[in-house]
């Protein structure tokens, strides 16, 4: 005999469809269980991945000066002095800060670029290579983009000075493949351009960034900085990845996705033992025992029963999921993971499949929806036929 | 070919059948006689394995089949019994097609076989012109051909069938008689659980058999 029966395949689609009402109501419900779980799992590993990708870009030590708490620009002859530390092997300085954009409530990133120097990060680099950026002119994220044009800015962008001036900055160009979370409001260009904006002095940077040979040896430098430079902020690698931890709170993401997983199935279950089997479907079983059939080809027919509705109802949830997240940008999931609203409206999640959370996804609905449908149908079963049908 | 011997069976406290000693030859018409509750569907129930004795034996083709398991059982069922229940048992929201093949669907058989199957039984008991129809919107005499052509399909050596003509007038219970009458041609071993006297004086009738409170006695 061959092991797959399409005849019980046939009629367990079949019987699905005679109780259609109640099935498709069950897929349905599965699916959307299915696709939010799926949704929650997809958001959080992407900003996880996120997360992971911009640390690996990141600077060793990063230093910023504070005064009375606000941060606060440097001399960048401290740049000599901080290579003497032993253990640091590189130290690179930038000059950045935020500029506020009210018509659109958006703290624009400036970062100043000194194309002849090189960057501290890859994909700044790229923007060097691939833009002529000069004193009149800037690279945006495409998010940015829209941005300016939502507020009527299409080619160029007015900054106000700190003098009160207006400075005209020419879009240049949008740059691509950095990672969103940090550049989808950043705005790139010269370093004069950016001092000019920001009020920085020619020889003032915002930021040093140290890179150390040993990383074992990254605590200690740390220390040494804090002891030595009480009046900056240092932020090792580590630091930054907390920081980040808690600006996107994925850990209470995937709380809530599991506390949804539970309740869900849990009202599966209940719904599926309420319901039980209606008379008409114990006596069919009885029937069909009556006709010959074993218990297992009895169970075999449930089990494509369940089987049909879960696996369909397990792909439709993926797929749902998927145009969720990755199309539809996963609105009010991602208000759950990410607290900071102004980086919230920015994030564009980058595709990222974890196919053990599929897995996990896939124990979590399937074998536990065809088991529902098993244990009724097995208690039946296993009666006398005669018993069942009277 | 069928034998009871001692056979008892008990739900809860009362005694459905008390010390049953019978026995069928085969290609036998055997009707069993008796008021409703009398304990003849029980014994038909014993025959087909669809309940187990309390107590004795029942053998058919020399297997005591009285304690099979039941996935045996069920397979004893399926080579050996064509059932032809009261109320037909027939599943009223498929195809008369699909109600009949229901015992084939096990056997995982080719497709052409099946089919070869099926249009014999459905042809036998003309049925045929309403192969798609739905069951539910089929006459009471038509349900039970379909019945029939169900506990045929399989081709099995018993057909069993109780209270055929309960829910039949009296022109489709001649009808009904026609159909047994091609059962025994087919040299089928048969056995009727019913207290409709249309049966108790008919030719193709080989023996009746009495029964009360779950005995057999002699006819009066």
């Amino acid at each position: 005999m061959k092991f797959i029966n399409l005849y019980l395949f046939e009629y367990a689609l079949e019987y699905l469809l005679r109780y259609k009402g109640k099935n498709i109501f069950i897929f349905i419900l599965l699916s959307l269980m299915i696709a939010f779980m799926a949704s929650v799992f997809f958001v959080s590993h992407a900003i996880e991945s996120e997360l992971n990708l911009g640390v690996k870009g990141m600077a060793d030590i990063t230093l910023q000066k504070k005064v009375a708490g606000m941060y606060a620009p440097s001399d960048a002859s401290m740049m000599d002095k901080l290579l003497e530390i032993n253990g640091v092997v590189g130290v690179e300085s930038r000059v950045w800060g935020y500029y506020r954009f009210e018509p659109q409530k958006l703290n624009l990133i400036i970062v100043g670029l000194d194309s002849f120097a090189q960057q501290y990060n890859l994909a700044l680099q790229n923007i060097a290579n691939t833009f002529d950026i000069n004193d009149s002119s800037m690279v945006i994220s495409p998010q940015l983009k829209k941005n300016f044009k939502a507020a009527y800015y299409k080619d160029y962008f007015h900054f106000i000075k700190p003098d009160g001036n207006i400075k005209k900055m020419d879009i240049a160009g949008v740059f691509k493949g950095f990672i969103p979370l940090e550049a989808n409001t950043m705005v790139v260009m010269s370093q004069t351009s950016a001092r000019e904006i920001l009020g920085l002095q020619p020889n003032e940077i915002t930021t040093f960034f140290l890179s150390v040979g040993n990383a074992k040896e990254i605590p200690n430098i740390a220390l040494h900085l804090a002891t030595f430079y009480p009046d900056f902020s240092i932020l090792t690698k580590q630091d930054i990845t907390n920081k980040y931890a808690s600006i996107i709170n994925y850990k209470s993401g995937v709380f809530v996705a599991f506390m949804g997983v539970m309740l869900l199935t849990f009202f599966m279950i209940v719904y599926d033992k309420a319901s039980g089997l209606s008379s008409e479907e114990k006596r069919e079983i009885g029937i069909l025992k009556a006709l010959g059939w074993t218990i297992e080809d009895v169970l075999r027919a449930k089990f494509y029963e369940g089987g049909i509705v879960a696996l369909s109802a397990y792909f439709v949830g993926i797929v749902l999921a998927l145009f969720y997240v990755y199309f539809l940008n996963a609105p009010f999931i991602v208000n759950i993971f990410v607290e900071d609203t102004t980086v919230r409206h920015f994030i564009s999640l980058p595709y990222s499949m974890d196919y053990m959370t599929l897995f996990l996804l896939f124990l979590l609905s399937v074998p536990i929806y065809i088991g529902a449908i098993l244990i009724p149908s097995w208690r039946v079963a296993t009666q006398d036929a005669d018993e069942v049908m009277r | 070919m069928i034998y009871l011997e001692n056979v008892f069976k008990k739900y809860d406290d009362v005694v459905a059948v008390d010390n049953v000693n019978l026995k069928i030859s085969e290609g036998e018409l055997v009707v069993l006689q008796g008021k409703s509750g009398s304990g003849k569907s029980s014994i038909l129930a014993l025959i087909a394995g669809l309940s187990k004795p309390t107590d004795g034996r029942i053998v058919v083709d020399g297997e005591n089949i009285a304690m099979l398991p039941d996935h045996f059982a069920s397979l004893y069922r399926r080579e050996n019994i064509g059932f032809v229940f009261q109320r037909y048992n027939l599943v009223p929201s498929i195809s008369v097609a699909h109600n009949i093949m229901m015992p084939l669907i096990p056997l995982n058989l080719p497709q052409d076989l099946l089919k070869d199957k099926l249009q014999k039984s459905m042809k036998l008991f003309n049925i045929t012109h309403k192969e798609n129809v739905m069951v539910k919107k089929l006459s009471g005499g038509e349900q039970q051909r379909v019945a029939i052509a169900r506990a045929n399909v399989n081709n099995p050596k018993i057909i069993l069938a109780d209270e055929p003509t309960a829910n039949l007038d009296y022109k489709l219970s001649l009808e009904f008689i026609e159909v047994l009458k091609t059962l025994k041609k087919q040299k089928k071993t048969i056995v009727i659980a019913t207290h409709d006297p249309l049966f108790f004086n008919l030719d193709a009738v080989d023996r009746v058999i009495c029964v009360a409170d779950g005995k057999i006695l002699p006819c009066s």
